[in-house]
Order: structure tokens, then sequence, then C-alpha cells
């Protein structure tokens, strides 16, 4: 008995419990990467490379040209100082609401990758207020208009400030999200099940840590997004989290509408205002 | 008094003609096993052993039966051992047979015994079932179960049900089923017809259903009869055991990690029986003192760690006659989890303290009662009707506390989380057998649902002027439905090799602002080909009108049940299957299957980074989509008098589609493409027996990075499709050994010695990218090792 105790004892501790994965179990091939987001700005950029998968060490795939012809409402992206055919880049342009916007992108020996966005209408506001504050956090309410069968997705960005959550204050803030990083900036999202709709009023309530930086008014962006902007932050900020990283929870790690490669094309608009203190 | 003269007549060994003692007088046979009783020929004849037979089946597979008098018994017994050089003794419900030589020890000769009663009534509905069953059916008796692996002491049904072909089984350890393609909240687990929301202790690591209490348990996978329904993907109906209505007896287990308890016998002799099990685990008893023990003479520091399930079991059985049957059944089932610690450290400079302490307690279970009222109405009719309650609960509470040494303040914060999942129903089941051709089931349940999750916090700051000041805030939500359905399913052969089973099921299902009505069709086809060989192939539509709100794999009692509701729609499959066996002379049976699932209104968590659901609005903090399944199944077994092999194999394929998430089809969490299950045991002697079983399937499936590209001299890195990663093939070997020794009295005890994943294999449980400024590496985590456990049962 001593013998198979001392067996198991070796086994158990020779055996490592962590390792290296193979990258070739990924699934994934060469493929372009598109991303953009475009809004009621007077500028926006595509961009869209060729990204290689990453058991792959052959970086020079990754410098090919790719080609992108874009359309907003029919009209054709003109890119600047550049052909209409181009590797992307920057472009100017004019946008209305329900217009359709279609990027196709191309490039030698990869499939063609196709992406739709409709440009969503400006927020309804009807007003935005800070209801509180001390030093670290402010607590705010935005009420806007939506027609009852709309479902719409929004967000808030600070200017020249950086913002993170403030969770606990209120229990449905725990399911906060603030994205950092994105094209953005620091933006604060919110969909249907964090607001409040009463026939078409529609109240959002949260709280948000400014960093020492109370003030009793901010100038604040208001975005009303299309749903494909609002997916792929979203999937940008559970992907910074730990808890799904794992595995073990549900696999909404990630998100694009480029069909046939990787990435985003979104639309958005924007409405600039400013928050002041309700006193 | 035919039946048996004619079985004897056909027994050459003394064996053949003990069991037909058995099959007569309901007794068993405990012998020395130094006895051979396969070369000894019998000498009774049949006009002596028909003497006191008094049982017998009539043409419907109801049994009549009457106890055999005592003297018929020994006249018996006198004129088939006489001459043979062995004695016998007659001890209540055993026989003890002894030779003349050395004795080695005894064995018994019916391995299983159980009330002869039902073991004709489970005859007979095994015929039926014979007829009538399609593809995806699988009967597992406790017998069955016994043979199988017993993990940490006790055998366990859904981890039997893991390794059939079909079925993934998830994260390691865990009671995951996830069959054809299913999410794992599909599957009705039905515990003596009666829903059980939870079937899992210490998160999933041991199944609710007690093995020393199941009886039987059918389980399907497709070709669902249309007297079940409201899951997608699976059924398994579990039955208790009925206490043995003449004779006291029962089971005790004692093992790594938990005791069982069962007993049962006569209340009023040949009128009403009772069986109770009882099941606790008593790792409590372990860390208790052994934290009292580290805790001890530590002022400024405590660690606390507890955890018990126990769950209760309880069959009382009424006969006011043979056709008229009532039943009392309850089960009780409760975890509990308690985790503390507190951490205190005084600053002599400053003459402060600090102080950090945390107290959790998460509890969760079951409970349910039923009353079953059996009757047979007419000579081709039975009903079968029951009342029923059935709940389940989980709460949580964190109490969390801290203050450092500058704080000013003392911070608390306090969580409670509850939820309540209840179903309160009548039923009745008809079934009207016109002949051997015509079969039907008609029937009807009323079932009233109640869902009621509750999630509350305070923070409270106590300054040291004594002000304190507190925030807090609570969110539950209250929704009742009611679901009415009523069903029939016919089954009739049409000529000698073909027959059909349709059925056709009709659910109303109500929440405060919606109604919906399904009308499910189940058929099947049954092609009789060769003497031994068969076809079926099977359609049905399956709807779930409950969603399981959770954020991870892992059963965490945070998670609860939801209705559908107007912004939500109900769950809905068809899945197409069909199904060859053929049963070869030499006690070989073999399947062949396929099936092609899709599914509709799949449910994924739209918050997945919290680990409480939100407790409102959570019909709007789902996404709904799409799954489909399909793939190939295989089964071969062999049973021998010594030798039973199993061999299963799955080739399937399984994928989602949320819009949501991804714009097309990608892999599911579960997409084993293989998986192979091998299963041996063999009996060595009675007093030793071995099991072995490999099981492997290609791995699980998760999210990391899958692009990466430099354009402009440093990597970036770019997500692609969910489920993109296969993690490494899991397999691991199980191993089992039994030593047996039954006593002179009849009673039985096994020393089970158990060798999980004997060869210590650190199979992927996730996995994890670790992205550095210039490099990144992928790593899986193993966590379950070599686990070796052992256990003692005494069966009395």
């Amino acid at each position: 008995m001593k013998r198979f105790i001392f067996i198991i004892s070796i086994l158990i501790m020779i055996s490592a419990c962590e390792a290296p994965l193979d990258y070739s179990r990924i699934d994934s091939k060469e493929c372009i990467f598109v991303e953009t987001l475009i809004g009621n700005t007077p500028a926006a950029v595509i961009t869209a490379e060729v990204v290689i998968p990453m058991h792959s060490e052959d970086y020079d795939k990754c410098k090919r040209d790719v080609s992108v012809y874009g359309t907003i409402g029919g009209r054709p992206i003109k890119f600047i100082d550049q052909d209409q055919y181009s590797q992307g880049g920057m472009f100017t342009h004019e946008i209305h609401p329900g217009e359709k916007i279609e990027i196709t992108a191309w490039a030698e020996g990869i499939d063609k990758v196709h992406a739709e966005t409709t440009v969503p209408e400006e927020i309804r506001l009807k007003s935005c207020r800070m209801t509180s504050r001390d030093e670290d956090f402010i607590t705010f309410e935005i009420v806007y208009e939506e027609d009852q069968e709309d479902e719409g997705f929004y967000g808030i960005k600070f200017k020249d400030i950086r913002i993170s959550e403030a969770p606990g204050i209120i229990l449905s803030e725990s399911y906060d999200m603030v994205i950092s990083g994105s094209l953005f900036g620091d933006i604060l999202i919110w969909d249907r099940h964090r607001a409040r709709k009463e026939g078409n009023t529609v109240t959002f309530r949260t709280s948000v840590d400014v960093r020492s930086g109370g003030k009793d008014s901010y100038d604040v962006t208001l975005y009303r997004l299309s749903p494909e902007t609002f997916h792929y932050l979203r999937g940008l900020y559970i992907k910074t989290t730990n808890f799904p990283s794992t595995g073990m929870g549900t696999p909404a790690f990630t998100y694009s509408n480029i069909i046939g490669g990787t990435g985003i094309a979104g639309s958005f608009w924007a409405t600039d205002t400013t928050m002041k203190l309700e006193k | 008094m035919l039946l048996i003269s004619q079985i004897l007549t056909a027994q050459t060994t003394l064996k053949d003609q003990l069991m037909a003692v058995h099959e007569a007088f309901g007794v068993n046979f405990v012998y020395d096993s130094s006895l051979d009783l396969e070369q000894i020929a019998g000498h009774a004849g049949n006009d002596v052993l028909s003497s006191g037979h008094s049982r017998y089946s009539d043409h419907s597979g109801y049994s009549r039966h009457s106890r055999p008098d005592r003297e018929s018994l020994h006249e018996c017994l006198d004129a088939l051992l006489c001459g043979t050089g062995i004695d016998w003794e007659i001890r209540k419900r055993y026989v003890v047979l002894t030779g003349k030589g050395k004795k080695s020890g005894y064995a018994i000769l019916i391995k299983s015994q159980v009330d002869t009663l039902e073991e004709s009534r489970i005859t007979a509905h095994a015929s039926d079932m014979e007829r009538r069953s399609s593809t995806g059916l699988k009967r597992i008796d406790s017998r069955d179960i016994d043979k199988g692996f017993s993990f940490m002491s006790s055998p366990d049904l859904i981890k039997t049900i893991q390794s059939l072909p079909g079925v993934a089984s998830g994260t390691e350890l865990l009671s995951g089923l996830y069959v054809h393609g299913g999410d794992g909240s599909d599957n009705l687990f039905l515990l003596d017809g009666v829903p059980i929301y939870q079937a899992g202790h210490m998160g999933g690591l041991f199944s609710s259903f007690n093995p020393d209490i199941v009886k039987q348990v059918d389980f399907y996978k497709s070709g669902f009869p249309a007297r079940y329904g409201g899951r997608l993907s699976s059924v398994i109906d579990s039955r208790s055991s009925t206490g043995d209505m003449y004779e006291y007896h029962g089971t005790m287990s004692i093992g790594l990690i938990d005791g069982r308890v069962q007993l049962e016998g006569p209340l009023v002799q040949g009128k009403t029986s009772f069986n109770l099990a009882l099941r606790r685990s008593w790792l409590d008893a372990v860390t208790l003192p052994a934290f009292s023990i580290i805790n001890a003479g530590k002022e400024n520091q405590r660690h606390d760690f507890r955890y018990a399930f126990q769950d209760f079991n309880a069959v009382v059985s009424h006969r006011f006659s043979e056709d008229n049957i009532l039943e009392l059944k309850a089960y009780y089932g409760k975890d509990n989890l308690r985790i503390d610690y507190m951490v205190r450290d005084y600053n002599s400079d400053i003459e402060r303290m600090s102080h950090q302490s945390s107290d959790m307690d998460i509890r969760w279970g079951n409970f349910l009662t039923t009353l079953v009222w059996k009757k047979r109405l007419a000579e081709d009719l039975e009903m079968n009707s029951a009342l029923y309650h059935t709940r389940g609960t989980s709460g949580l509470d964190i109490i969390t506390s801290s203050k450092g040494w500058d704080d000013p303040v003392v911070g608390t914060y306090e969580e409670d989380y509850t939820s309540l999942t209840a179903t309160s129903a009548a039923k009745a089941d008809f079934t009207y057998k016109g002949n051997s051709d015509l079969l039907l089931d008609f029937g009807a349940s009323y079932q009233f649902h109640e869902f009621a999750p509750e999630r509350k916090f305070a923070n409270t700051s106590w300054r040291y002027d004594g002000s304190k000041s507190q925030t807090g805030n609570s969110e539950s939500s209250y929704q009742n439905g009611h679901e009415a359905a009523m069903y029939a399913d016919g089954f009739l052969r049409m000529t000698d090799w073909f027959s059909v089973h349709a059925g056709l099921r009709y659910v109303l299902f109500g929440v405060k602002d919606k109604v919906r009505h399904r009308l499910e069709p189940r058929v099947s086809t049954r092609f009789d080909i060769g003497g031994n060989g068969r076809l079926d192939l099977s359609y049905t539509e399956m709807n779930q009108f409950s969603h399981q709100i959770s954020t991870s794999y892992l059963d965490l009692p945070t998670e609860f049940w939801m209705p559908s509701t107007q912004r939500l729609a109900p769950m809905f499959s068809r899945q197409i299957a069909a199904e060859y066996s053929h049963r070869f002379p030499f006690g070989m049976d073999m399947k062949l299957g396929g099936w092609y699932k899709t599914m509709d209104n799949l449910t994924e968590q739209w918050n997945s980074y919290s680990y409480i659901p939100p407790v409102t609005n959570w019909d709007q903090s789902v996404i709904t989509g799409k799954g489909r399944s399909y793939g190939l199944e295989s089964e071969v077994e062999y049973t021998g008098k010594k030798l039973s092999l199993a061999a299963y194999y799955t080739l399937s394929w399984s994928e989602r589609r949320f819009e949501e998430l991804w714009y097309e089809w990608y892999p599911d969490k579960n997409d084993n493409r293989h998986k192979i299950n091998l299963m041996c045991s063999y009996r060595f002697s009675d007093r030793f027996d071995v099991y072995a079983g490999w099981n492997f399937h290609s791995g699980n499936r998760v999210t990391v990075v899958s692009y990466k590209d430099d354009r402009y001299g440093t990597i970036i890195y770019r997500f692609g499709s969910p489920n993109n990663m296969r993690l490494p093939d899991y397999h691991r070997l199980d191993i089992g050994l039994n030593f047996r020794r039954t006593t002179r009295k009849g009673n039985q005890s096994i020393w089970n010695l158990s060798v999980y994943n004997a060869y210590c294999r650190m199979n992927a449980m996730f996995a994890q990218m670790q992205i550095f400024t210039d490099s990144d590496r992928s790593v899986s985590y193993g966590l379950v090792p070599i686990i070796p456990s052992f256990s003692y049962t005494l069966k009395f």
C-alpha cells in the first residue's frame, strides 16, 4: 500500500497542469481584415489589411495590397489622394440616417470580403443631466425618445477625460460596459436591457468613475450606434474580461460583419451636448 | 403451473434448476462457493418442482402473484438436492446450500434480487417497449449502473449516460449532458415522472440520482414518445424501486467522500412497503476539525471551509390489489458550501488595526413529492395518474468587510441572491392494449410553473465618528406560467415486417402577456429485417418553454430558470434519426444510427461578464440563435457469463449561428468530432471482478485570437470566429476492482477500489492566450489528475 501511495504521489507531482497549445489548432486561414466606423463626422477611415493565421510566420503576406471599394447611399467613396480602388485610408463624406453603407475589399489570392451597415438615426434627446457627484463618481440620467418597436444601441463619451465603470452603486450597473482603447476612445455603451422604457420615452441612468475630475458640467458626445458597431464594441469589452476568456463562459467574445474575412464595418450618429449638475 | 413445468423440463444443471426454483418461489440461494452448480445434474422432476408454484402471467403482461407456502418449498428442495451431497437451510428469503468439503466462502445465485412481482412488471413493460421503441432509446437498469465505473465510491447515473454514443460530456467531472448537439439545459430529468431542476451535487461531480434506489432509467435522445415534452434534446426518465413487500433488507456504503444508507421492507406484509435511501457527503466532518486545529491560537486569522451535500429518497407503496396501487414518493436534496476567512493585522507604529474578512454561503437543492395512482380500469386499459410538486432553489450570501490601517471608514458589502423554480402539476396517462398489434397511449397534464429569482445588496460604511452611510438595492422577478398538454401515441403493426408508431402532442403555454400553443408530431416506423435485424426511422418535434439563464458552463447555483415570454420565443427542435440494430446469436448486439437535428431560438447570455445573470429584464439580456447537429453513432455490446464488453463510437458535428455574434455558422463548444468509449468487465470469480473503461473524445472548443499582422512593424492580433480552437484530444482510463464476499446469512460485502484517470493525463479543461509586448503564447490548463478512491458496501 505504501508503494502504491508513493507511486501515485509521484505521478501527481510530475504531471504538469499547464501545457502550451499548438496554434495550428486554430481554425483560420489568411483573410482580409477591415475596420471602419463611419458616422456624421466630416471624415472617416477604412483600414483594410491581410491578416495571417496565428501559426504562420510568413509576415510578408501581410504586406500585400488590398483594394477597397465602398459606397454610401449608392455614392462611391473617394479616398483622399487616392483612386477609388485603394488600400483604404481617409475619406470625406456626407451621410444621412437610413443610408446603406457597403464596402468590398479584395487582394490577390484571397477571397473577396463584403460588409454592410445602415446609418442610424440621431438620438432624440429630451434631457441629459447629472443628478449627483462626489470626488470620484458622478451619477447621470439621459432621457430620449424611441419608437415603441425600436430597440436602439447607444453610447456616451466624455470629452477630454477618461472614465471607467463604477460598479456596485446600483445593481444593474454591474452590467455596464466602458470600452477603452476603441476607435471612440473611452465609451460607455448600453442597449435595450439597461434602459427603462415607458411608452416612447427611454431613461438611462448610471454612474461612472471620472477619476477625480469632479466638475459641475461635462461636455459629452451621445451616440446612436448601428447594431454592428454596438456588437463590435461589446465584443471588445468582453474579451478583456477574465471570466469568459477561460473558455467556460459563453462564446460571446467576437463579432464581425465582414463576410469572408474579419473586422467591423459599422456606423453611428453623434450628438454633442453638455451635461450639467442638477442643483 | 404449466409454464414452470416447461421451464424445468429444459434444465440440465443444478444451477438452472435453482434458477427455476427462484422463479417459482421468489427465494434466492446463498451457496458454498466450492460447489460447482454448473456440473451437478439436478434430480427433480416436473411433478415435484411445480408443486409450490403460484405465479403466472396473463396475456397483457400484468402478473398475478402470491407467495409460495414454506412446506412446498421444503418438498421441492428435498427432492432437488437429495443425493447431491448438498445440505440446505431456509433463512428467510434465502436458501443456504453447503457442501461436505472445506468452505472457501459463500456466493449468491441471483446477484440483484428484486421483488418478483416488480420484475415481472418490468419484463412486461420491457416487452411493450421492445415492440414500440424507436430510435435513440437506451434502457439502463440498476445492474447496468452498478456495473459501471464508481467514481469517488459510487456509480453515477449521469456519468453512465455520458459514456453513451451521441452524448458529449462537456467539462470534465461535471454532469453535463450535451445530447445530439444540445446545450445542456435541454434535457428533461424525470425522477418518478416528476421534473427535477438541479440534477447535480457538488457542481455536477455527483448526480442527484442515488444509485441505491434507482431501479431503471429510460434515456431517449431521439424518437421521443408523445408523452414526453418540454425539453429539446433528451429525456432521462428515472424510476425508483418500491420496497420489498415481504422482507427487510438494505444497503450501507461508505466511500472516500460520501456515505449511503438504504433500507426497504414491508409496513403491512404483502400490502404496504417502504424504501428509504439517504446519502450524505462527509467532507465537512474532516474540514471542520482540521480548520479548528489550523485556527487554534490565532486571534488575528480565521479560515473555514465546509462543503456538504445530502439527499433523501422515500417511496411508500400500497397495494389495494394487484391492479390497484397507490405510491407516495419524495426526494429532498441539498448542497451547502461555506467559505469564510478573516485576517487582522495590528500596526504598532500607528496603533491601528487593519481588517479583512469574507463570509460566503452558497446553497442549492431540490425537493419533490408525488402521489401516484396506478389502476387497471379494464382488462385492456390501464391508468397511471399523479399529483406532484417539484422545486429547485438556490441561494448565495456574501458578506465582505475591509479596513486598511489608514482608512477612516470600515466598509461592508453584503449580497444576497436567491432563486426558486417550482412546478405543481396533475397528470393522467392511459394505456390501451387492443391486441398484440395495437397499443395506444394517451393522456393529459396541467402544470403550474413559478419562477422567482431575487438579488439584493448593501454597501455600508462606518466612520470613526460613529456616522454610518448605506447604499443598497434589490431586484427581483416573479413569473408564473401555465402549461397544459395532451397527447395520443399509437403503435400499429401493419404487417409482419412493418410497424408504425405515430403520436401527436398538443401544448398550450401561457405567461402573463402571451399564450402560445404548439402541435408536436412524433412519428417512427420500424422494419424487421430477417430474424434478428430491424431498421427504425423517426421524426420528432419538441418545444421548450423554460430557459436556463446562465453565464457559464459550470452549473453554478447562480443560474436560474425563466419561462418564454412575449419577447423570448420557446426553443424548438426538429430531429430525424435512423437506427439499424442487429442481435447476433452469441450474446452480441450491434446498433448503427445517424441523426440530423435543427434547433431554433437557442439562447446565449448577452451579459456573460457577470457571474449572476440579470434578474430583471432577463429576457432582454439573452440573444437567440440557431443550432444544428448531425452525425453517426454505433454501439457493439457483448454480454457473456464472465465477460462483458461495450464499444461506442460517435462521429458528429455540432454548430451554432447567432447573428449577433458571428455572420455564419461556427462550431459549438462541445463539437467533439470523434468520441470513443470502450468498456470491459470481467468476473474472475464470485468474489472478484474488474472493470476498465477508456474514454476518448476530440477536444472541446474555446475562443482565442485567430489572426495577426505586422503591416506596420508591430504585431497586431485580430479575433476571428467564436469557438475557433479545438483543445487537445481528451482521453483517460478508469479502472475499478470489486472484492465481494457473501456471508452465510446472505449478506454481501463489497470492497471497491477505483482509479479515475489511471495514467494521469492532465486533460485540457480550458485555455487562455497570453499576449505580451513582444510575444504571445497559448496554454491549456488541466486540473484533474489521477484520482484513486475506495468504498465499502454492505448489502443485507
